[in-house]
């Protein structure tokens, strides 16, 4: 613990602004030579207004999902969550979810041994994960219908809060995507939560698995 | 890359006659294919197979976008899927003789939001940050950085605004400088009795390199030093190394 600011951190701040500086010297020398292109005699012609239609970009992917998400030492609960997904190129996406479960001590109790102020606590969860699309494909029903589906797999950090205790949360995941329109997708997953926990007496590294259906839209 | 000093008032200018043409019927940019022929494919990636060709000369109307493909419906009346590269070379008809590639170009130009998360240590301790960022002019940009620190005893919460530096903004291997200010909270864990939580004002100087990996996506790292403000005469500094990546939209 020191009473100032370390040297190094002062170092930092003078060293950060003299580089910054020049960028700022050369933005503000940019600006006379535009006012030198101006025109001098102002043509009288009525200006056509040229429209270019939008191109509609769906790169977006927005829903929800619901499953069971399995704690290690407390058993299995039902999840219900939210995904927002964007996708950088055709092959990776960068996925946030965040979701809602709850974990139970009742084989705690029954022993006569309780680790929570209630039974049932709230368990809350969100990660940031980047996807990579590995087997992208088309599904054939029938004759008349061909659906673009894909086998991604996921990874990610995130946080888990519950029974007070914010938990660093590594996660990994297998997933299918199928889309029966351009703008609608089902998805099947299967995530692998892992956390540190001390709540059954030792800290301990935990997997905690979770098998979830949803849909998106795609905007 | 070059910027033009003239670009920014013809980008409103460009924003506000889109605005106007939205609410007309549902119109669509149209192109022509000056390629030998453009390949129409049954999905929007390279995998999946190509069933039409639209020869040079015949005009096609871009539907939608995903990723780097474009939806197109052909004259004939045929839909499918197009890569970038072949839809770079046609011509857009809108009065205006230009290739479709200098549309896209403008487009990226334009980019100015950024959005990424990271993950390090800050002192002996996992962190993980998600950051989003909007580009002030070539040379700096304003970010909102939330990071979590989940530690052994207790977690703590940092938000902070950072004005990034880019000395060199054209360079593939970029260095930056941040400063910033923010708010440092810190939660004692449940099992622990008698510890209260805190929320100090801090503020925090880093130096880091980003590497742009594609067009749009880039891996960066940095060095930060905080400094929390506990009170008057004491504060405290951390280290922290974050490595992560970010995308443009």
């Amino acid at each position: 613990m020191t009473s100032h600011p370390s040297k190094g951190f002062c170092f930092l701040l003078v060293l950060g602004f003299l580089v910054g500086a020049p960028g700022a010297f050369s933005q503000t020398q940019e600006k006379p030579e535009a006012q030198e292109q101006e025109q001098v005699i102002q043509p009288d012609l009525e200006r056509r207004d040229i429209k270019i239609p939008r191109i509609d970009t769906e790169n977006f992917e927005v829903g929800f999902f619901s499953g069971i998400l399995s704690v290690e030492d407390f058993g299995s609960e039902s999840v219900t969550g939210a995904r927002v997904a964007y996708h950088i190129t055709e092959d990776f996406f960068i996925e946030v979810e965040v979701a809602e479960s709850t974990v139970s001590d009742s084989s705690f109790r029954d022993l006569g041994a309780p680790l929570f102020p209630n039974e049932d606590e709230d368990l809350e969860y969100y990660s940031v994960s980047i996807g990579y699309n590995v087997f992208p494909g088309e599904i054939f029903i029938g004759k008349k219908w061909a659906m673009t589906s894909a086998v991604y797999i996921l990874a990610g950090v995130g946080n888990t809060d519950f029974i007070d205790e914010d938990l660093t949360t590594v996660n990994f995941g297998i997933g299918f995507r199928i889309l029966p329109t351009d703008w609608l997708a089902f998805h099947v997953d299967m995530r692998d939560y892992v956390w540190d926990s001390d709540l059954v007496g030792r800290n301990e590294r935990t997997n905690n698995f979770e098998l979830s259906l949803g849909f998106t839209a795609f905007f | 890359m070059g910027r033009n000093a003239q670009g920014f008032p013809n980008f409103f200018f460009f924003q506000i006659s889109l605005i106007g043409g939205v609410h007309a019927a549902k119109l669509y940019q149209r192109v022509e294919v000056t390629d030998p022929f453009i390949e129409l494919r049954t999905g929007p990636g390279r995998s999946y197979p190509i069933f039409y060709v639209a020869e040079r000369g015949e005009k096609v109307e871009i539907l939608k976008r995903k990723t780097d493909w474009f939806k197109v419906l052909t004259e004939r009346g045929k839909t499918g899927w197009v890569g970038r590269a072949q839809m770079e070379n046609t011509l857009v008809d809108a009065g205006i003789k230009k290739s479709f590639r200098d549309l896209l170009v403008e487009q990226y130009i334009r980019r100015r939001v950024e959005v990424g998360f990271g993950v390090g240590r800050f002192e002996d301790e996992t962190v993980t940050r998600v950051r989003a960022g909007i580009s002030l002019g070539e040379h700096f940009m304003a970010e909102l950085s939330i990071g979590q620190v989940s530690g052994s005893f207790s977690s703590s919460r940092l938000i902070d605004v950072n004005l990034i530096a880019y000395p060199a903004p054209e360079w593939r291997v970029s260095p930056y400088f941040t400063l910033g200010v923010g708010k440092f909270k810190n939660d004692p864990k449940g099992t622990l009795v008698g510890a209260s939580s805190t929320e100090d004002t801090s503020a925090n100087a880093a130096i880091g390199v980003r590497y742009h990996a594609t067009r749009k996506l880039m891996l960066r790292g940095d060095l930060r030093t905080y400094v929390v403000f506990i009170d008057d005469d004491r504060s405290d500094d951390f280290q922290e190394f974050t490595f992560g990546l970010g995308f443009f939209f």
